[in-house]
């Protein structure tokens, strides 16, 4: 996973899977980044193959996060597997997909 | 860990087994082996991720609700028929009931999800306790191979869907350009509405804007125009609440009085401003808007916003450029109110000058030739700057004009004006300073009245005089009795009345420090000089004055009156 800070955002990238075993670790490494001045975060999905239920809650977990400080989630050009697993459990209304 | 691929009896399948440890590093390992199974035998890609996605659920849940001894081991059983994929999962957990119908937790709950992700994905589910432990058999049906014939009918179909991404996107380019052109933006937005009721097969669309914090209808398409309504008081839940959670709202058929049987109602905004919201609706279908839907709606309303600030922007820049022209105007005009250059009467010779800190402002002079006496002369500064101190100074000056028969005492003047202006003052919470005066050479006397203003200064031969404000600015604690001030009027006597601005340490300029400075500065650093122009100069060059130079912080106005006789032209003698 690599994190980057820009600007008020904290830009998130290189992540291949999303799943029960590794999603807490990726909720506390963002909880611990995300500090300062930092609003939003974007999640760059276009490596993300794979996302599990605890990997939707992790998604909400970040959500949460940047909602606190009046930011957004953005999920930037996900696959089109995970678009389907959002739109299955109907997160598609709860995330900014920007394609 | 063990993985073996084996043979079964039945005809037409192939089987394949994996047993494993409770870690959720396992259950990866497993989804990912079973995966590679299914791709081995020509499952599409479709088929593989609902079947990775099912195992790992299914495979976390045995994990995460184990009670299992160390050395106990949970299994997977896949059997893939010609039409279908049969999973057993077999754990040593103890039972739960399987429920019929799973639901989905709230959007912000964290967990919840797994059992109807299996679910939804499966067609067929049956959970059995059996002695020490689970067996969960799930089925998933899938299209056998394709023929030729079908593989053209799937190309037909991608390329709708591309027709209909490119459909998306050209209109995007038709609306840039269609906004170029169209003068209207409720015209415009007319339009966009109805091509995105189209793309995304919407019979019902609304569009409304945010202006002044009411919600104002732009366009619709297949509904009434509702009236408008505070932002915050919409009569249509849905828009209130998207206003509210400041997120998109889903409009579903479960609701109470729907305006539709799917759709959306997308709130928008540039930066944390709310500009607007967009809902659309389908009455036909109960399909609910998939995810390339809300991205076409998200990025229409992106670019509706991005036109809408365009056009606010070019309004306030033909406001802004109104305002400008008025208050050259109003500018034009208060220069208009300041006398021209006068001769001398009575050999007082006068000169003035007046620099508004901002285009226009609250400071002003005036000089009135009263032939047989002298000049009448004004210094005043209204409270404030810009428009409204310039509007007060106009009518202070008009007043005192008014006021021609009284001009020999200036303390009456100032009377007249403070109670025919007070109730105004008072009112409109201003106040004026200002101080008069009359210098009559035929009587040896100047006469001078100041209401809160700057000293006035009386320079002559015989020493420095200072007129100090002897009553408050007219406008502040009613209308006393004003005081006159009668002083020698000699031959070289020159007057300075002044306002703060000349003063004002924060004018990037060099300005004087205090009144006794400036009184001290005219009666040493100018003895002698008689000519107002020639003093106006050296107080103009004192003061660092240049029209292109650091613009001041206050009004900076002042008017000099001297006994002054100009050099008389020598008369050369006719030969």
């Amino acid at each position: 996973m690599n994190i980057e800070r820009k600007d008020t955002t904290l830009h998130v990238s290189d992540i291949r899977e999303l799943i029960a075993g590794g999603a807490p670790e990726v909720k506390n490494q963002l909880r611990l980044q995300f500090t300062g001045g930092l609003v939003n975060i974007d999640l760059d999905c276009s490596t993300l193959d794979f996302v599990d239920s605890s990997g939707l809650g992790a998604l909400i977990s970040m959500q949460k996060l940047a909602s606190e400080r009046g930011g957004k989630l953005r999920l930037l050009t996900p696959k089109p597997s995970v678009i389907q697993v959002l739109e299955l459990t109907r997160l598609h209304r709860v995330f900014e997909i920007v394609s | 860990m063990s993985e073996e691929e084996v043979s079964r009896s039945e005809a037409t399948g192939h089987a394949w087994q994996w047993a494993g440890a409770y870690t959720l590093g396992a259950v990866r390992e497993a989804a990912l082996g079973a995966k590679a199974f299914l791709t081995r035998h020509g499952l599409p890609e479709s088929e593989l991720a609902a079947w990775e996605l099912i195992l790992t659920e299914a495979g976390n849940n045995s994990v995460i609700h184990s009670k299992a001894e160390p050395d106990q081991s949970w299994q997977i059983h896949l059997l893939l028929a010609p039409d279908r994929v049969i999973a057993k999962i077999q754990d040593a957990n103890e039972g739960f009931i399987w429920p019929a119908n799973p639901q989905l937790p709230d959007d912000d709950a964290e967990s919840g999800r797994g059992i109807f992700l299996i679910h939804s994905l499966t067609d067929f589910r049956k959970h059995s306790h059996i002695l020490g432990g689970n067996i969960l058999t799930l089925e998933r049906r899938h299209t056998p191979a394709k023929s030729v014939e079908d593989l053209e009918a799937t190309l037909d179909a991608m390329t709708e869907e591309l027709a209909s991404c490119y459909e998306s996107l050209s209109a995007i380019f038709r609306f840039t350009a269609e906004a170029r052109r169209t003068t209207r933006l409720e015209d415009f937005a007319t339009s966009l509405l109805g091509h995105l009721g189209t793309i995304t097969a919407s019979d019902y669309g609304m569009l409304r804007i945010v202006s002044q914090n009411q919600l104002t209808t732009m366009a619709t398409h297949g509904c009434e125009a509702p009236p408008p309504c505070p932002v915050d008081e919409s009569p249509h839940p849905l828009e209130a609440a998207a206003v509210s959670a400041r997120q998109d709202q889903w409009i579903d058929v479960s609701d109470e009085n729907p305006a539709a049987l799917s759709g959306l109602v997308h709130p928008f905004y540039h930066e944390d401003e709310l500009m607007g919201l967009i809902s659309l609706g389908r009455h036909h279908s109960a399909q609910p808007f998939n995810a390339g839907d809300v991205n076409v709606v998200h990025t229409f309303a992106e670019f509706l916003a991005q036109q809408m600030l365009s056009r606010r922007h070019e309004e306030e820049a033909i406001r802004s450029s109104l305002a400008r022209h008025e208050f050259e105007l109003a500018s034009a005009i208060q220069q208009s109110l300041l006398p021209p250059p006068l001769g001398a009467v009575e050999q007082v010779a006068v000169a003035g000058h007046c620099e508004s800190a901002m285009t226009i402002g609250g400071d002003f002079y005036d000089l009135v030739p009263c032939e047989g006496t002298g000049y009448f002369f004004v210094i005043a500064d209204v409270m404030g700057k810009g428009v409204a101190a310039s509007m007060m100074a106009a009518v202070t000056r008009a007043t005192i004009r008014s006021l021609g028969e009284d001009f020999d005492r200036p303390d009456m003047v100032i009377e007249k004006v403070a109670t025919q202006m007070f109730d105004d003052l008072d009112r409109l919470e201003m106040f004026v300073t200002l101080a008069l005066g009359i210098v009559d050479p035929p009587s040896g006397y100047i006469r001078i009245a100041n209401a809160g203003h700057c000293p006035v200064i009386v320079s002559s031969a015989n020493g420095l005089t200072e007129v100090p404000p002897s009553e408050p600015p007219i406008g502040v604690g009613g209308v006393p009795r004003f005081t006159l001030h009668t002083l020698p009027w000699h031959e070289g006597t020159r007057v300075l009345a002044y306002t703060d601005g000349l003063i004002d340490s924060r004018n990037e300029r060099p300005s004087f420090t205090c009144p006794e400075e400036v009184s001290a500065w005219f009666h040493e650093a100018t003895e002698g000089i008689t000519d107002p122009l020639a003093l106006k100069a050296l107080l103009l060059e004192r003061l660092g004055h240049d029209p292109n130079g650091a613009v001041l912080a206050d009004d900076q106005t002042f008017v000099i009156l001297s006994q002054h006789s100009p050099p008389r032209t020598p008369i050369t003698p006719i030969t």
